[in-house]
């Protein structure tokens, strides 16, 4: 009678472990079934790291190389805003283009509506009224009359280099090859 | 003397107990034994397999999401790279620097302006596109340009120009510069007046010129040392 409850035991966990065994095995050849998975995963995780990184550099390159076309200034634009906002009773001598400043030297002729240091306050009014030039910005620096007739002046001008003329700007100041590259850009969703 | 004094009493550890008892007590030990031996590590073995086949039931339900993101940032790869080679399209030449004074010189005589002095100013690169067997050199290395263009393999090419001629002759000239294919960014930018109107030959009053001094700066990519360059170009000009 003992033997035989003893052996009973013995075959209830004999049982119970063969049981785990089973479920051990079942386990294994499930882990063995879904590794590759793994190793998919991990393969899918560093070519999404990758592109992802790419793609950003990528976009931080495109964005600094288009800043860098957009700080271009137009060159024609330039000397046609000039054109623009010089009296006709005022001849320029030299202009000298620096990043934040202009220098302008010149003579101003009296004509029959306005002396020459009349026609020097206009251009330099005309020339603050410029979307890069701050209030105040054109000072002007000297005017002399030699001969009695003529007034020779020296202008210096402020510049805000931040501000950039729109596409359609630039195509009004005839600028067009840099318009028409603006405006392709902004076509294709550059950031401009 | 009673017969009812202590002597029959059963022993605790009768015969039959033993014979019960012991077999019963065997087969617990062993069972123990089996238990504490083989099943204990088997079920620690059976954790540690569940928590990874969770871990791995876990990455198998990533997978999808995983794979759409995937197509997506490739998606987006593909775009920035398209954006990219659009805008290097429009701002850098290729093989283009070697007519570039021809170009000039076009643009001159439709124009009507007169180029008096063109001067190649020093080519800016990167060293790494330069040389890229020289990239693991620890001893020279370089700090990165701070033009991307630059970093990207071009090379960024100067030159200073003085032309002479009626004011909107140089704003035309300017215009058409600007209009080429490859990116001509002007600066430094000089304006001065080169002599008051006086009468032409024919009578009639001549425009008054001015001359412009001006650095034209533009792009191409960088391929060979032997490639040609403005200085070389600049000595069949004069």
């Amino acid at each position: 009678m003992g033997a035989g409850i003893g052996t009973v035991v013995v075959l209830i966990v004999l049982s119970v472990y063969w049981q785990l065994l089973n479920r051990e095995r079942a386990l294994q050849q499930t882990v063995a079934r879904l590794t590759p998975l793994e190793q998919r995963v991990a393969k899918a995780r560093s070519r999404l790291q990758k592109a992802t990184s790419s793609a950003a550099k990528l976009q931080q390159d495109t964005a600094r190389i288009t800043a860098q076309l957009v700080s271009l200034r137009s060159g024609s634009a330039f000397l046609e805003q000039l054109r623009r906002v010089t009296p006709g009773g005022v001849k320029l001598q030299t202009v000298a283009v620096q990043p934040a400043q202009l220098r302008i030297s010149g003579l101003a002729e009296p004509s029959s509506v306005a002396g020459g240091l009349e026609q020097i306050n206009a251009f330099a009014l005309n020339l603050e009224s410029l979307a890069a030039v701050p209030i105040d910005g054109a000072a002007i620096q000297q005017a002399q009359t030699s001969d009695g007739i003529s007034t020779t002046f020296s202008l210096q001008v402020q510049i805000d280099p931040s501000i950039k003329p729109t596409p359609q700007q630039l195509r009004y100041l005839g600028a067009l090859g840099l318009a028409a590259r603006f405006e392709l850009l902004k076509q294709k969703g550059l950031p401009l | 003397m009673t017969n009812l004094a202590a002597g029959s009493r059963p022993s605790l550890l009768s015969r039959e107990r033993i014979l019960l008892g012991a077999p019963v007590l065997g087969g617990v030990l062993i069972a123990a034994g089996i238990g504490w031996f083989l099943m204990r590590p088997a079920q620690e073995r059976v954790v540690v397999l569940e928590t990874r086949v969770e871990e791995l039931s876990a990455l198998q339900r990533q997978l999808p999401l995983l794979d759409r993101q995937l197509v997506k940032a490739n998606a987006k790869f593909a775009k920035a790279q398209q954006q990219q080679a659009l805008l290097l399209d429009v701002i850098a030449g290729k093989d283009r620097i070697q007519t570039f004074l021809a170009m000039l010189d076009q643009v001159s005589r439709q124009t009507g302006v007169d180029i008096q002095r063109y001067e190649p100013l020093a080519v800016k690169q990167a060293v790494s596109a330069q040389s890229p067997a020289q990239g693991n050199n620890k001893t020279k290395a370089s700090p990165p340009p701070t033009d991307p263009l630059l970093a990207l393999g071009y090379r960024q090419t100067s030159v200073a120009l003085r032309i002479e001629g009626p004011y909107q002759a140089l704003q035309r000239f300017l215009q058409q510069m600007e209009a080429l294919e490859l990116l001509v960014e002007s600066s430094d930018l000089n304006l001065q007046a080169a002599g008051n109107a006086s009468e032409s030959d024919d009578g009639n009053p001549s425009v008054a010129r001015t001359a412009l001094s001006i650095r034209l700066s533009f792009y191409d990519r960088a391929e060979s040392p032997q490639s040609a360059t403005p200085a070389a170009s600049a000595k069949v000009m004069s």
